[in-house]
């Protein structure tokens, strides 16, 4: 590149890269062309790419029944991976990388073992206009594309899955899972996988994110730490001004405000439904609890779901969980569902919308204040 | 849930603990494909641990209040048991007797070994498939929604092509009436034989039950003697309603038997060799009600009077159990080879 276009595009790029140099910092792993893909988590050239670490929450918005896996959540779950990312023709080659305590590998021989797992979430579509989908597997207006291995004597089984909403993920291709590549290192106990992500011709700024599965914490589906979404910035490509803005929000001085005035905040509105560390005065299941948003959670996301709640309508946990015990039974003496435990109402067209209420009068300081608190909801607290 | 409920009523005071319920359903079901471990049906010795071992122990079901409750998933090890062999070969060698894995546990593991000192010792034996609750744990903890209950009749199957074997049904289930498949990941449990069912036949376990006790019907069927055990007669009782799942399998609760012996070794007259106690752990309150009419219905019947409710206890033909509805005209059962 010309000494002369390098200047061009400064110039041009100059008032967002300023703005977004924070995001650039913490939320971006740069790619690295690499001439083909590395043949596995072995391969020498991985040496050559920078990683960056992302830190992990376990998945506790919503609580599952595993007693077991229930009581591994109240020990620290917290925990990094480190991402690198390869360009190669077609595809992102990525390798994520996680300490853990002990191999635990599928069986075939006991009922209650869990294996460790691995899998990057990419967005169906995405780019100029476009929002996040949800965090956990997507949502119906922005579905998501899934690959997961989990780990084996030999490897890996490697599954490629789509899904529109926590629960939906569906298999595609083969049904039997095909090898993938998944290699425990047993002297520095950690894991390493990697994954390959099929790239179109345009796309610059890709969001993925990220979640690992530790088979001794009984941790399978739902029972996971995750990431909140961050991107891969594909090299030679430039991503779009305005999408890296509405990525971006939240990561300059400037956008967020003052934690302690949010927090006075939150837990005025916020916790009659929620949990909010310290906090847990709703019924548990009553409404996605709060307790580590700051780790999974985007910024923007945090404020489009004050603003408009119904932007994204999470379908929640399934809704049998729950039963009215003061209604009648039916004539085979089962109760309907309480649908109080509901995250949303359906109307007559069908339509879901948030039970939660609209915040859009906050001023702009007010949100800025409340998505400072809740970005400092780390998944350090316990479980309240 | 459904329109129509399938039930199962069993008469705990006829089982002869056989077992030939298990092994029908064995050899139908649960013989291959990483099943083996499985039964969908099982008899155990009541009081006792039963299976999988202490499985009243783990959890699941729903609290007072209609809330899903926290369960365990139980290890196959040390839980369900595997089965183990002896050194047949190396015995004719003066070797000692012994098992070639350490035994833990099994589907009959303690069978027959009841509670009690003698000569007061008593045990029944308590058959168990899976109840097709009408509020299921199993399809109430599923995050992918993958169990469904059938409109028509009620029966509780696994979308096996939904589920992805993450085993919550597993922990839900107060009853540890769902298993998984290691070899297949996925979660899988007793069909109530609905390819069965949809031909006009009883499932498996009750169509070959040595004891007669099993009776199968809808339990709207006011001429069916589901329906008027479970309804009119109010004489068969869900096991562990307090789990909250309401149960579809009602158990006709065990009449004490023998009386209690003194020290002289005399029979106490009026005494119960069964705990009551017991059988309201099991059974809930209801059982002394249960057990007092029973108990006067025997009473009057050795006067001669007629009794409606011993004809039906009695099942003189045993086609007369199963309601339902007519095989599908040319149906002949396939053969197996
Ligand atoms: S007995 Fe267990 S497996 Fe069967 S329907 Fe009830 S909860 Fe589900
Ligand atoms: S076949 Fe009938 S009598 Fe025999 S163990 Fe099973 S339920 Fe009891």
């Amino acid at each position: 590149m010309s000494a002369r276009l390098i200047a061009l595009l400064v110039v041009a790029l100059a008032p967002g890269a300023w703005a977004s140099d924070a995001f650039f910092a913490t939320e971006v792993v740069d790619a690295v062309a690499l001439p083909q893909a590395p043949s596995g988590v072995a391969d020498p050239a991985w040496a050559r790419v920078p990683g960056k670490a992302f830190t992990l929450a376990p998945q506790r918005t919503l609580r599952l029944n595993d007693k077991l896996a229930n009581e591994a959540l109240a020990a620290p779950g917290v925990s990094e991976v480190l991402v690198r990312a390869a360009h190669v023709g077609p595809a992102l080659v990525v390798l994520l990388e996680w300490s853990d305590g002990a191999a635990d590998l599928v069986r075939d021989d006991e009922v209650n073992t869990y294996a460790d797992s691995a899998a990057v979430q990419v967005p169906v579509s995405f780019g100029p206009g476009l929002r996040l989908p949800a965090i956990s597997m997507g949502d119906e207006a922005q579905p998501v594309r899934l690959w997961l291995q989990r780990a084996t004597k030999t490897g890996s089984q490697l599954s490629a899955l789509m899904a529109a909403g926590f629960g939906s993920s569906t298999r595609q291709g083969p049904a039997t899972p095909r090898e993938g590549t998944m290699a425990w290192e047993a002297a520095a106990r950690r894991w390493r996988a990697q994954f390959s992500v099929p790239l179109d011709a345009k796309a610059a700024l890709v969001p993925m994110s990220f979640a690992v599965w530790d088979g001794a914490r009984q941790e399978r589906a739902g029972n996971k730490r995750l990431s909140s979404w961050r991107f891969v910035r594909v090299p030679g490509r430039t991503p779009d001004a305005a999408y890296v803005k509405a990525m971006a929000w939240g990561f300059s001085p400037g956008d967020l405000g003052d934690p302690q005035k949010g927090k006075v905040l939150a837990e005025a509105v916020c916790v009659s439904c929620h949990h909010l560390p310290g906090r847990a005065i709703a019924p548990v299941g009553l409404a996605p609890s709060l307790v580590d948003i700051g780790v999974i959670a985007t910024p923007g996301y945090l404020r489009e779901s004050i603003v408009s709640p119904s932007e994204v309508v999470l379908y929640g946990p399934n809704p049998n969980q729950h039963y009215d015990k003061s209604q009648a039974r039916d004539p085979n003496g089962a109760y309907p569902n309480n649908d109080g435990f509901r995250w949303f109402t359906v109307g007559a067209d069908g339509k879901r919308t948030s039970k939660m209420p609209s915040f859009a009068g906050f001023s702009a300081e007010q949100l800025g204040d409340f998505v400072a608190y809740l970005k400092t909801l780390d998944g350090k607290g316990s479980t309240p | 849930m459904s329109k129509r409920q399938l039930a199962m009523v069993m008469d705990l005071n006829k089982c002869i603990g056989c077992q030939t319920c298990t092994v029908a359903c064995k050899t139908q079901w649960t013989n291959r494909n990483g099943r083996e471990g499985m039964y969908w049906n099982n008899v155990e010795t009541k009081p006792g641990m039963g299976f999988p071992k202490k499985w009243e122990e783990q959890g699941g079901g729903f609290d007072a209040n209609g809330n899903l409750n926290e369960g365990v998933v139980p290890s196959r090890y040390n839980d369900y048991g595997v089965p183990w062999d002896y050194n047949a070969a190396e015995i004719m060698k003066a070797a000692e007797f012994k098992a070639q894995t350490e035994p833990r546990g099994g589907p009959n593991w303690d069978e027959d070994v009841g509670a009690g000192d003698f000569p007061n010792s008593y045990f029944f034996y308590l058959p168990r498939i899976c109840n097709h609750c009408s509020n299921p744990s199993c399809l109430a903890a599923c995050p992918r929604e993958a169990i469904f209950k059938r409109d028509q009749d009620g029966i509780v199957l696994v979308d096996l092509a939904r589920c992805e074997g993450n085993r919550m049904c597993i922990a839900a289930c107060p009853y540890k009436k769902i298993y998984f498949n290691p070899k297949l990941s996925k979660s899988e449990k007793c069909i109530f034989c609905f390819p069965r069912i949809e031909q006009g036949l009883p499932p498996a376990c009750a169509d070959q039950c040595v004891g007669r006790i099993r009776f199968v019907g809808y339990l709207d069927d006011v001429d069916g003697q589901v329906h008027k055990l479970v309804n009119v007669h109010k004489v068969a009782l869900p096991l562990h309603p307090e789990y909250g799942t309401q149960a579809n399998v009602y158990y006709v609760p065990p009449m004490s038997g023998p009386r209690r012996f003194d020290k002289t070794g005399k029979p106490i007259e009026g005494s119960e060799r069964i705990p009551r106690a017991y059988l309201e752990s099991l059974f809930g309150p209801a059982v002394h009600d249960v057990l007092e009419r029973m108990n006067a219905e025997v009473e009057k019947r050795k006067t001669g009077a007629p009794s409606e409710l011993l004809d039906l206890l009695i099942a003189y033909k045993h086609s007369d159990m199963f309601r339902l509805g007519k095989p599908r005209p040319g149906f002949k059962l396939p053969v197996m080879k």
